[in-house]
């Protein structure tokens, strides 16, 4: 496509008629107005990587138990990398996970990760590819970081309702991933709802675009600016028409068509109410934040392969989180069965190396230590951002997760890795032998430490309360 | 690594499939006896825990033999019934042919939009709504496609829109009876107009133009398959009971079908005519067939329900196979389309040539894999005969077996279970939780059928791969980029095979690819199973127990036509199942 005209997309106008561009904003007060302690956003970054620890058979698995005590530990070889940040880090050692269904285990693991659902089979036109040759369908629940986002009240990321009339952070929530394939449920791990994945952004460039519109050193944090000048009143205006149109259509289509399709449009219908609020100026912020926020927009991403990629989503995350963007994020790093080629650091195919015949658990453990570099780099971001007396990682919960326990398929004693503080919910700085506790546990907790008052999650283990000792 | 990396990405779909099949190719380990970590109780693959949220039905699993579905169809007793048609979004291919279409844009959709739901082997997005990132991404794209078309919006409109006060209605009529490919109602012409007034009072005329063609872009009559729309006076949606599609929803559907994109110019005026008739359907299919944008449709039909869409991607080790290229794999590729296209449009139209025919249509290296030399004055594009003890139809091309083989060795159970599932419409039980997923190591002193014998050996993998691996080795004539070999290993090639759990006209033995493919190419089974492929492509769902008298007429009058594919694409489209919608399953 050629574009005949320097103009660009319809927020981009709004913005420059706002005069925003992008750029690292002030760290100011760490007291607010009335000289009370400032506050600042909680947030909640879940994060995976493929496959599970390395194996060479069912039954010998590289052992990844932390050894110490409690507070004085070091941890195995697959996360040596982390030793640099163990003192923000919680270490949930030997939970089994809460999944299963349809298709294989990698699968029901992706499914059942942050949902602790169960992969529905295949049914009607549900029906596709969900590995090894079967037949699945979608997953049955929603994901743990969906239904915080939802929610709001005084201890949650979000204090503000979504239907708030004040204005709202630009995102609910975001989800970004690098190189995640096809949609099937292989290779989606976020849901909004049973049948209802959400597929993330996998263009560092499309993403940094949308997300950073805008968001500049006067924008970030509570107060948006006044719709003033005229042309981003008229041009606001132009697009909320659009908007209120495409709705408008939604709503006739929807009076016509089957109760099963319901849900198609009213996701629909609530996407684009988020739209029309960013149009009319959002980055409100979801409320609670009287501290100023430290917000360094990166520069815009170059380079290409998967581990130029991933380290661009890891900037972009960090940055959406410090500058307000969102406060609820995911970040998927590859997918099931990942065939990721480690060429970097001399390595192959991932997965082909859980499978190849060969004893593989020297190869696979250079690339979990590879993934451990990459968590503690995003780690150490998010560390780096100053929030009044702590820090952004203080103020948030990062929560990392495979969709196997070993690359040998077990689902027992997968490789979870908590961090952050939750902005003071979680102390970190500990390992704790949770073996044979199923994870629907760890979402119960990671639940409670964002501030919902949940005892079960997900379909699998139901009722199952929190981890001892987290949240 | 590059930003979309084919590679990766075809070797992946495919490549996972035989992953836990391969399973056993194995030490075929079942866990969970020994030690710790325990392994995850056998018992929970496929199972379905009271707490799961029921699934709606859709009227049931069809069942798989012609008999039953004959039988399913005189339980209906001559009332008319059909599957439910859930909304569907259009997929990434057809915005694109539909932007191009109306706005004479590409808008790389391909690249911009989160890619499509597959539904079996066909891309169909059916299920998992829109989420943000979408709205998001339709509405960077349609402003994309708006700036795009701006410069040249006085073509477009066939009139002046800054000067010319009627100009934007006959605008907004023309373009709008194009993007929700049915002409508009009163009050969407009264909103588009006021529209592009905004539009042109925010900036000018061209501010108007653009904020038109956004809105049109992003309304759910263009993004959607708008099935139950019906034109003034016509019985309402929703419905249980199957209503005869609006005509131009019915134009919409054919062209959908058949060549991927908005109805063109006759379709629209035989809507506006009430000219979509049974005859007039058949007339319309036998016009769009042989039009250029539907040798796209019968190459990507092909490519999708042979798993090859994505072969460009495949990967190969070059010791082992110093002959693979990139360029070799866009050959094969290219040739998919060659061939369906000639056999279906310019030769006999049969499916039992698509499964047999020596004829290929290879460029560059590919000729290499084949053995053949281009002849003299050689035309790219024109068939060329290759040796028919050695070469029989789609399964013996270079895509098929590229696609479906490992990176240093052929894969029996890729190919075995792409053959079992795609032409036969089996389906494969699970294999048990805990296997070790092991592909067998290649080594000079062993052949492929050698490294996968433990599947037989083993009853646990056995279970399985006893109706996977027999159809597989009967390629092990062929090697992981579809060149004839004789020799594996330490000896020659064994391509011994059988057809098991299979209908009576199939079962038995064969020796190789060839036999293989004159057996399937004469058998009930795949017949029937293609005719339910074309149907899942047409309509982009799976057929259910309610589309029984649409399938079992498909199927006997496929029969009766020797297996004549275009014979078979005018069936359906004249079908129950596609000139009528059942919007509401009744069952909520």
């Amino acid at each position: 496509m050629t574009r005949s005209r320097p103009r660009d997309l319809p927020r981009r106008r709004l913005l420059q008629a706002l005069g925003l561009g992008m750029g690292v904003g002030p760290i100011l007060p760490l007291l607010n107005a009335t000289g009370a302690e400032a506050t600042f956003p909680k947030r909640l970054l879940l994060v995976y990587e493929p496959d599970g620890a390395p194996a060479k058979d069912f039954n010998t698995v590289v052992d990844w138990k932390p050894v110490g005590s409690e507070t004085d530990f070091t941890l195995a070889e697959i996360h040596k990398p982390l030793e640099a940040i163990r003192s923000k880090l919680l270490v949930p050692w030997g939970l089994k996970l809460s999944a299963g269904g349809a298709g294989e285990n990698h699968a029901f693991g992706m499914a059942g990760l942050w949902t602790a659902s169960t992969l529905q089979d295949p049914s009607g036109s549900a029906n596709f590819d969900g590995g090894n040759g079967h037949r699945t369908g979608w997953g049955s629940g929603p994901s743990i970081d969906q239904v915080v986002a939802k929610e709001f009240g005084p201890n949650m990321p979000y204090l503000r309702a979504a239907d708030d009339a004040s204005p709202e952070t630009l995102f609910r929530t975001v989800q970004l991933g690098v190189q995640c394939q096809d949609p099937t449920s292989l290779n989606r791990m976020i849901y909004a709802g049973p049948d209802q994945p959400l597929h993330p952004e996998v263009n560092p460039k499309s993403a940094f675009d949308r997300l950073f519109k805008g968001v500049g050193p006067t924008t970030p944090a509570a107060n948006p600016t006044p719709a003033t000048d005229d042309a981003k009143v008229k041009e606001s205006a132009r697009q909320k028409l659009v908007i209120d149109m495409v709705a408008a259509d939604l709503k006739r289509l929807r009076g016509r068509i089957g109760s099963e399709d319901f849900a198609k449009v009213d996701a629909h219908l609530t996407a684009l109410e988020a739209l029309e609020r960013r149009v009319g100026g959002g980055t409100g912020g979801g409320g609670g934040a009287s501290g100023t926020l430290s917000c360094t927009v990166p520069a815009s991403p170059t380079g290409s392969g998967y581990d130029a990629q991933l380290k661009n989503m890891s900037d972009i995350a960090v940055a959406a989180l410090s500058c307000d963007v969102t406060r609820v994020m995911s970040l998927q790093w590859s997918y099931a069965f990942s065939h990721i080629k480690h060429t970097w650091i001399g390595l192959g195919d991932h997965h082909n190396y859980s499978h190849d015949g060969s004893d593989r658990r020297t190869e696979l453990t250079a690339i979990d230590n590879w993934y451990a570099k990459q968590l503690l780099y995003l780690l150490q971001q998010l560390d780096s951002v100053k929030e009044g007396n702590g820090t952004l990682l203080d103020n948030t919960l990062v929560v990392l997760g495979r969709e196997l326990g070993s690359t040998a398929h077990a689902m027992t004693r997968s490789p979870f890795i908590m961090a952050g503080g939750a902005a003071g919910a979680l102390k970190p700085g500990r390992w704790l032998n949770f073996d044979g506790q199923p994870h629907a546990k760890l979402l119960v907790s990671i639940g409670r430490l964002m501030g919902l008052d949940i005892d079960t999650f997900g379909n699998r283990d139901v009722g199952s309360g929190p981890l001892t000792g987290i949240g | 690594m590059s930003l979309p990396n084919k590679s990766e990405l075809a070797l992946t779909a495919r490549w996972l499939v035989v992953t836990a099949l391969t399973t056993c190719a194995c030490t075929a380990e079942i866990t969970g006896s020994t030690g710790a970590p325990s392994g995850e109780s056998s018992h929970e693959m496929g199972a379905t825990p009271e707490n799961l949220p029921p699934i709606t039905a859709e009227g049931g699993p069809l069942p798989t033999d012609r008999g039953g579905v004959a039988e399913a169809c005189k339980a209906k007793a001559g009332v008319l019934e059909t599957g439910r048609t859930p909304l569907r979004r259009l997929t990434r291919t057809e915005l694109d042919n539909s932007i191009r279409a109306l706005l004479q844009v590409d808008a790389a959709a391909a690249s911009s939009v989160t890619p499509d739901e597959k539904m079996g082997p066909f891309y169909s997005n059916a299920i998992a709504p829109v989420d943000e990132l979408a709205v998001e991404q339709y509405q960077e794209l349609a402003a994309r496609v708006a700036v795009a078309a701006a410069p040249n919006m006085s073509k477009l409109a066939g009139c002046e829109l800054a000067t010319d006060a009627a100009c934007p209605a006959r605008f907004i009529d023309a373009l709008g009876r194009k993007a929700y490919r049915r002409p508009l109602e009163a009050l969407e012409k009264t909103e588009l107009l006021a529209a592009f007034d905004a539009g042109k009072a925010a900036g000018d005329a061209t501010t108007g133009f653009e904020t038109v063609v956004e809105a049109l872009l992003q309304s759910p009559f263009f993004l959607y398959h708008d099935d139950t729309f019906v034109s003034a006076g016509g019985a309402q949606h929703p419905s249980v009971a199957p209503l005869p599609l609006d005509p131009y929803v019915l134009a919409a559907r054919l062209s959908f079908f058949l060549v991927g994109s908005t109805p063109d110019e006759a379709l629209m005026t035989a809507a506006a005519q009430g000219k979509l008739g049974v005859q007039e359907v058949a007339a319309q299919v036998k016009r769009l067939l042989a039009s250029d944008p539907a040798l796209e449709t019968v190459g990507q039909f092909h490519r999708q329900w042979l798993g090859v869409a994505d072969v460009q991607g495949v990967d190969r080790d070059t010791t082992a196979y110093p002959a693979f290229s990139p360029e070799l794999a866009t050959a094969a590729y290219e040739e998919t389309k060659a061939f369906t296209n000639y056999v279906l449009r310019q030769g006999d139209g049969k499916l039992s040539t698509l499964l047999t025919s020596n004829l290929a249509f290879p460029s560059g290296a590919l000729f290499g894999v084949y053995g053949a030399t281009p002849p003299a004055g050689y035309q790219p594009g024109t068939p060329v005969p290759l040796d028919a003890t050695r070469r029989a139809g789609l399964l013996t091309q270079a895509a098929f077996l590229m696609k479906h083989a490992h990176t240093d060795q052929t894969s029996p159970v890729h190919r075995g279970i792409l053959v079992r599932e795609n032409l036969l419409c089996g389906t494969i039980s699970p294999p048990p939780a805990n296997l070790v997923v092991t592909v067998p190591k290649v080594t000079a002193a062993t052949s492929t059928r050698q490294r996968f014998a433990q599947h037989e050996a083993d009853p646990v993998c056995g279970a399985c791969h006893k109706d996977i691996d027999p159809l597989g080795l009967g390629f092990e004539n062929y090697d992981a980029i579809g060149q004839y070999r004789t020799k594996d290993g330490l000896g020659d090639v064994d391509a011994s095979g059988a057809f098991t759990n299979v209908r009576a006209d199939l079962a038995g033995p064969f020796v190789g690819a060839v036999q293989m493919a004159q057996a399937l190419a004469k058998s009930s089974e795949v017949a029937d199973c293609v005719s339910r492929q074309w149907f899942r492509f047409a309509l982009g769902r799976v057929e259910s127990f309610d589309d029984a008298c649409t399938v079992s007429s498909l199927q006997t009058g496929f029969d009766a036509s020797s297996g004549n594919v275009p014979q078979l694409l005018e069936a359906i489209a004249t079908s129950e199942a596609f000139r009528y919608v059942r919007s509401s399953g009744g069952n909520q």
